[in-house]
């Protein structure tokens, strides 16, 4: 409000319990509010396939728990009055078990200047605490990677508990939080962090806690009402105003970049689809050319692809190209999980150690790819478009069975790919050991 | 492009311009951390050459630091408020509700920047004008 006179044309809401309490405190407020959803939520969401690669960019070995502090800015906050909480954290916990990140709110870093909060902080980070740099998104790479958090009652709290993060407070200003707040609720729900007991004992019951848990639980339903679809009512709600028609590519929630330091050099964790076009020659059909083309720009279909198959990763954001996907390039080796998800999916490529792949097909049936030297085209993707053009073939009765060498060419001189058929695969269970995991959205 | 309206990248001849957009969106940043969100936001817009987005900042936050590395970083064309105040742009979005947005002649949707809407009202001064204790009017904030 400005003078009694409301500024904004539209208020984007996140919930549509926010508008209740618009209606509340505000009413001639409502006419203008619009509930999207949350976008930052749905960003989580679309980076849970990756927490592995979130948590290896973040330095976390394996059997090392990640906790990720979470402070906002003011004198009531986790780091108001000093950060006494992240020094027990640290000084507490086994440097080979614990692994500990401190998402600052960046307030704290401009109101007090960055060089100085690294400096009050520097014991910290000498003793392996994580402090990523503000108006990054490492805080959303580290609610996905974290085991658990101890928080108060800024945002990075409340993401992180609506994420299933299980977690403590350390600091928490009621007096600052709206009544009848998904905030509120959560200070209500979540333990504190006791001065008198271990933090990791604390740590560890909030982790055994959660699966039991309806308090925290709750909230999770309060930080959107339109999961995955944020950005999308959004740039409705923008074109509608611009008066432009919208373009007709859909938007959706993208994962989060890979945290700095350990990144490749495109940052997002998923890499594009690709639309593969094979060309197998030669005598006997050993000879297979490999020309991948981004998917998403294909306009049509040009004369550059005749014989294509749709390449896409496990955790593809865009559902067209994950629901049409011919191969899927997983990140873990359970390809029964990624079957299960993609009915139209023939084959799943498991990434093995020297860049080859174990291609499992639908029917069971398991071929390792392994390439005879090293080229740096020569990848698991490769691999697994080769081998799925030599099945293709065989299919047909063009191919021998169970075994192959054949030469790849594909970023330049052919490399040899040798294909064997994989014995006595066992079943693996339909609902493994990622059905629990928490953070992973549930199918839409 | 409509010839009533104010050219979409007023300030710069159109003859120096490579890509003519239909409209322009104002893009109104407070600190960083709203910031942060209005770029996420802005996605929305990704790989329209009918709009052209530009952004300022209402110099209204006790915490301006690190908005000119971030929008130098990031390469925004970036406008002064004054600049912004004179110029017609045909939608803002701000991630925040302070300073003088009254002052824009153009529509404007205002966003949350953090998790919905849970202070019972803002502590940062100079966020706005709404009374302390006004807890009725926190989602406005």
């Amino acid at each position: 409000m400005h003078d009694g006179e409301l500024i904004p044309s539209a208020i984007v809401l996140s919930h549509e319990e926010q508008r209740e309490r618009l209606r509340d405190g505000c009413p001639e407020a409502v006419p203008f509010s619009h509930v999207v959803g949350d976008p930052c939520m749905d960003q989580l969401h679309a980076s849970a396939p990756f927490r592995d690669a979130y948590r290896e960019a973040l330095g976390v070995r394996a059997g090392q728990r990640l906790v990720l502090l979470t402070s906002t800015w003011g004198g009531r906050s986790l780091l108001g009055g000093g950060p006494a909480v992240v020094r027990r954290a640290l000084a507490e916990s086994p440097r080979e078990e614990y692994r500990f990140i401190a998402a600052v709110h960046p307030n704290v870093w401009y109101g007090h200047g960055g060089w100085q909060l690294r400096s009050w902080l520097e014991p910290c980070v000498r003793a392996g605490l994580l402090l990523p740099p503000p108006a990054t998104d490492a805080w959303k790479a580290a609610i996905c990677a974290a085991d658990a958090f101890v928080g108060d009652h800024g945002s990075l709290t409340l993401y992180a508990a609506a994420f299933g993060v299980p977690g403590l407070l350390a600091a928490f200003d009621t007096r600052s939080v709206a009544a009848g707040s998904p905030m509120e609720r959560l200070g209500a729900a979540l333990p504190r962090v006791s001065a008198s007991r271990s933090l990791r004992e604390q740590l560890a019951e909030a982790v055994e806690r959660r699966t039991g848990d309806t308090g925290a639980g709750a909230v999770a339903g309060l930080v959107t009402s339109y999961p995955g679809e944020a950005l999308a009512r959004f740039r409705r709600l923008c074109y509608t105003t611009l008066g432009l028609s919208e373009p007709e590519e859909p938007v959706f929630p993208r994962p989060v970049e890979l945290p700095a330091g350990r990144r490749p050099a495109h940052g997002s964790p998923v890499g594009e689809p690709l639309l593969v076009d094979t060309e197998v020659s030669g005598a006997d059909g050993s000879r297979v050319t490999v020309r991948r083309y981004p998917a998403a720009l294909q306009n049509g279909s040009g004369s550059h692809v005749r014989d294509a198959h749709l390449v896409a990763e496990e955790g593809e954001p865009d559902a067209r190209w994950a629901g049409v996907a011919d191969v899927f390039l997983a990140r873990r080796g359970v390809p029964e999980r990624l079957f299960a998800r993609y009915p139209g999916c023939a084959v799943v490529a498991v990434p093995l150690a020297g860049e080859s792949c174990a291609v499992h097909l639908r029917d069971g049936r398991v071929f390792t790819a392994t390439w005879a030297r090293a080229s740096w085209w020569a990848g698991p993707g490769v691999a697994a478009s080769a081998v799925y053009a030599w099945l293709s073939r065989e299919r047909t009765g063009e191919s021998r069975g169970g075994a192959a060498d054949l030469l790849v060419d594909s970023g330049g001189a052919g490399v040899s790919l040798l294909v064997m058929r994989r014995a006595g695969e066992p079943a693996a269970d339909l609902l493994g050991p990622d059905a629990a995991e928490p953070g992973v959205v549930p199918e839409r | 492009m409509n010839p009533r309206r104010p050219s979409p990248t007023a300030g710069l001849p159109a003859q120096w311009l490579t890509v003519s957009p239909e409209r322009t969106v104002l893009g109104v940043i407070h600190n960083v951390t709203s910031a942060t969100r209005l770029l996420d936001l802005l996605s929305a817009f990704e790989g329209d050459l009918r709009v052209q987005t530009y952004f300022t900042c209402t110099d209204s936050s006790p915490f301006s630091g690190g908005i000119a590395e971030f929008c130098a970083e990031r390469e925004l064309p970036f406008i002064p408020w004054a600049e912004a105040e004179a110029r017609s742009f045909d939608l803002a979005i701000s991630t925040s509700r302070g300073g003088d947005l009254h002052k824009l002649s153009c529509p404007v949707i205002g966003s949350p920047h953090g998790a919905g809407y849970n202070k019972r009202l803002s502590r940062e001064p100079g966020a706005g004008s709404r009374e302390p204790g006004a807890g009725s009017r926190e989602l406005l904030g």
